[in-house]
């Protein structure tokens, strides 16, 4: 399974899946558990500045995971596949116990740390984990992925809010520009839609936007494949003078049959909706499997 | 001490606990997989005087198809963690979605009293 997220992308066991999600691009931590207990910390900083030295930030981070004394058993490391700077490694003696990697990314200017929680000695950190990391800078293309529902953002779009329910998940992103875009995906879409039908599911997300908006037109099916249903909204007249708010929306919403699954995006601007659309459900597809099987078996 | 306090369980032994039927239902299947549960009212001693339930009363549970596949698995022989991962491959929804959603959807059934518990005695590092 491909986690990826604010920027930096990572291969985890499919069995392993995100706990806690906190922070922006700036700085944040994602925490994956298995069923049984936490498996991997991942955080991420900013840092810089004019007397900003790698080394020392590095070094920093993991005294403050671990503390002095056990800081000073971590060891350089080389890190193929990424602009990495000062990359250092430490690994407990004794698990169970806390296995860290800190790096600082060149190509995002953070500070990356990994902090996978070893049941037992086992390579799975730095044979496993360490060679599928790849952080990705502010000007291009930024990936997510998060259990299932993963998509590709224009640069320049940072994420303004995440609602991670099970079998409900959605992201949504902003660019400076005022453009807007939401991505919602529902889990056994056929279910769902027994239950209420592809225009309500619309309606619905239209709502989201508040009493200020209201449907333009009846929904549209494409008539091309995949079939996707377009719906308009938008402002209402009486809300002409609110200019911080979009002219309207566009909702697009598709049944993706291979995953059943109900993706529903919703933007400011009809191509960024279509776009978006397109790239959603990037990471199932991409084959994935092999290496990270035989990790499960390995660990359990 | 007037009061006990709850045994704390870890998250392994909640996992490891298996759901078994308390309550002595008719079923009636459904069309789109789902099913009704018609499960009789017990009331206590002092309700019974007080509301008069008359006999043969009873409530019934609707169940979606999810939740009747749920329910049928809830046998005490079936672990939480065995219903979490057959699920997830059925439905193929990440282990942490499915764990999140059968874990309320017990506790519902709990609280309304059609299923107990039965937890296995095991050291919290048994998988």
């Amino acid at each position: 399974m491909i986690i990826a997220w604010q920027g930096w992308r990572l291969e985890v066991p499919d069995r392993w899946g995100p706990v806690r999600v906190e922070g922006d691009a700036d700085a944040g931590y994602l925490l994956m558990a298995d069923l049984h207990r936490p498996r991997l910390g991942m955080r991420w900083k900013v840092a810089g500045g004019k007397r900003f030295k790698a080394e020392v930030a590095v070094t920093a981070a993991v005294r403050q995971e671990v503390g002095q004394l056990a800081a000073q058993d971590a060891r350089p490391l080389s890190m193929d596949g990424g602009n990495w700077q000062a990359p250092l490694l430490y690994e407990d003696d004794e698990p169970p116990g806390r296995d860290i990697c800190v790096a600082y990314s060149l190509t995002s200017g953070r500070i990356i740390e990994l902090v996978y929680h070893a049941h037992h000695r086992d390579r799975v950190l730095t044979q496993r984990l360490l060679p599928t990391l790849v952080d990705t800078s502010r000007s291009e293309v930024w990936e997510w992925s998060i259990f299932d529902l993963s998509c590709r953002t224009p640069s320049g779009m940072v994420m303004a809010k995440h609602r991670l329910n099970a079998g409900d998940l959605s992201l949504s992103f902003t660019h400076k520009d005022g453009s807007a875009v939401t991505v919602r995906q529902l889990a056994m879409a056929k279910l769902a839609l027994q239950r209420r039908p592809m225009e309500r599911w619309i309606a619905e997300q239209a709502a989201w936007h508040g009493k200020q908006f209201k449907f333009g037109s009846s929904p549209v099916e494409s008539e091309g494949e995949p079939k996707r249903v377009r719906q308009q909204v938008v402002r209402r007249r009486r809300y002409g003078w609110a200019w911080w708010l979009a002219k309207g929306y566009t909702v697009l919403a598709r049944h993706d049959q291979e995953r059943d699954r109900l993706v529903i995006v919703d933007a400011t601007d009809e191509a960024l909706a279509s776009e978006l659309m397109d790239t959603v459900g990037w990471a199932s597809t991409k084959q994935t499997k092999g290496s990270m099987e035989s990790m499960d078996t390995e660990e359990d | 001490m007037f009061w006990s306090r709850k045994p704390k369980i870890t998250k392994p032994q909640a996992l490891a606990a298996k759901p078994l039927q308390l309550a002595k239902c008719t079923v009636t299947e459904a069309p789109d997989g789902g099913a009704q549960l018609k499960v009789p009212i017990q009331p206590s001693r002092i309700a019974g005087r007080l509301f008069r339930v008359p006999e043969g009363t009873t409530k019934t549970f609707e169940l979606e198809a999810i939740g009747y596949s749920v329910w049928k698995q809830c046998d005490g022989k079936t672990s939480v963690q065995q219903i979490i991962r057959r699920l997830s491959k059925q439905y193929n929804i990440s282990l942490r979605e499915m764990e999140v959603s059968t874990v309320a959807f017990l506790q519902t059934l709990v609280r309304k009293g059609l299923i107990g518990m039965a937890m296995p005695d095991a050291s919290p590092d048994k998988e």
